[in-house]
């Protein structure tokens, strides 16, 4: 079942940019919003795998957004992706618990390769892991 | 000394997506360009050329106006407005250690910026090359700081 993913840009042209790379590889776009208001509702109702964010948008900033949703569901998993770059951003973002942060513009590869590593499941990491210690008694 | 800082800040050059590349042209800006800059800005909004704002704030206040042709597509304009104004923060907060926000950009009705344009304030104007697939686009920036006014608390 393919890995569901909501969208949040205030900006078409990147909406339709990342809808455009995540359907070609198979992830399923459930939504789009275009600021952290629709971005909450969206994910309210749909509880996607994913959530792309950006930072800067009109009525409630990404960094809100996500706080929002984390509160909402603490396992919630968002990727940041943003053109603002400033390291204390960055930090921030990482403080609020977000997966991950892509600067833009971005490459199909950069955002293909940062959503797959979002979504790899804690559990399974900790099962992958524990497979590995036991091939290595 | 700032308003140095802003145009040292301004991005050179950048990969826009998969629609090429955007590259800032040498030109003169600043005050000794003000009369070719309100000429060719009035120009461009009487042909019905978009104009996309953004506002910064913080250590820096003003406004940056982007100017495009009509048969460009808006939003893709609105990203690149956006690419241009956050690089222009990131690099002032990287290496001149100021704080800026950028707003979301926008749309700008015309009427509204004849007035700032014409004002008495210093202006940059630059221009930007986007080129995708043998075609050059250029791409007008303005930017307009605002002098601060201290709100002087007792």
């Amino acid at each position: 079942m393919a890995k569901t993913v909501l969208i949040v840009d205030d900006v078409a042209f990147v909406r339709k940019t990342l809808t455009e790379i995540l359907t070609d590889a198979h992830y399923q776009v459930i939504g789009e919003a275009k600021d952290g208001v629709e971005a909450i509702d969206l994910y309210t109702k749909h509880r996607p795998d994913l959530v792309t964010m950006d930072i800067v948008m009109p009525k409630l900033s990404g960094l809100e957004a996500a706080q929002r949703i984390l509160k909402m569901n603490k396992d919630a998993k968002i990727i940041v992706i943003s053109a603002m770059g400033q390291e204390s951003l960055v930090m921030e973002a990482i403080n609020v618990g977000v997966r991950d942060y892509i600067i833009k513009p971005f490459s199909s590869t950069d955002v293909l390769k940062t959503v797959e590593r979002a979504l790899i499941d804690e559990a399974h990491m900790m099962n992958r892991s524990s497979q590995r210690e036991k091939q290595a008694r | 000394m700032n308003f140095q800082k802003l145009v040292k800040a301004l991005p050179d050059r950048f990969s826009f997506y998969h629609l090429g590349e955007v590259e800032l042209i040498p030109e003169e800006s600043s005050e000794g360009n003000i009369a070719h800059s309100e000429d060719l800005l009035a120009q461009m909004l009487e042909s019905g050329s978009q104009l996309i704002g953004l506002s910064f704030s913080g250590d820096l206040r003003g406004l940056i106006l982007i100017c495009v042709d009509k048969s460009l597509d808006l939003s893709t304009y609105m990203e690149m407005a956006n690419i241009i104004a956050s690089r222009m923060a990131t690099k002032l907060a990287d290496e001149e250690d100021m704080d800026v926000l950028i707003s979301p950009p926008r749309t700008v009705q015309a009427h509204l910026v004849r007035g700032l344009i014409h004002s008495d304030q210093p202006k940059i104007r630059r221009t930007y090359f986007h080129q995708n697939q043998g075609t050059v686009i250029p791409v007008h920036a303005w930017i307009l700081p605002v002098p601060w006014e201290g709100t002087g608390h007792a």
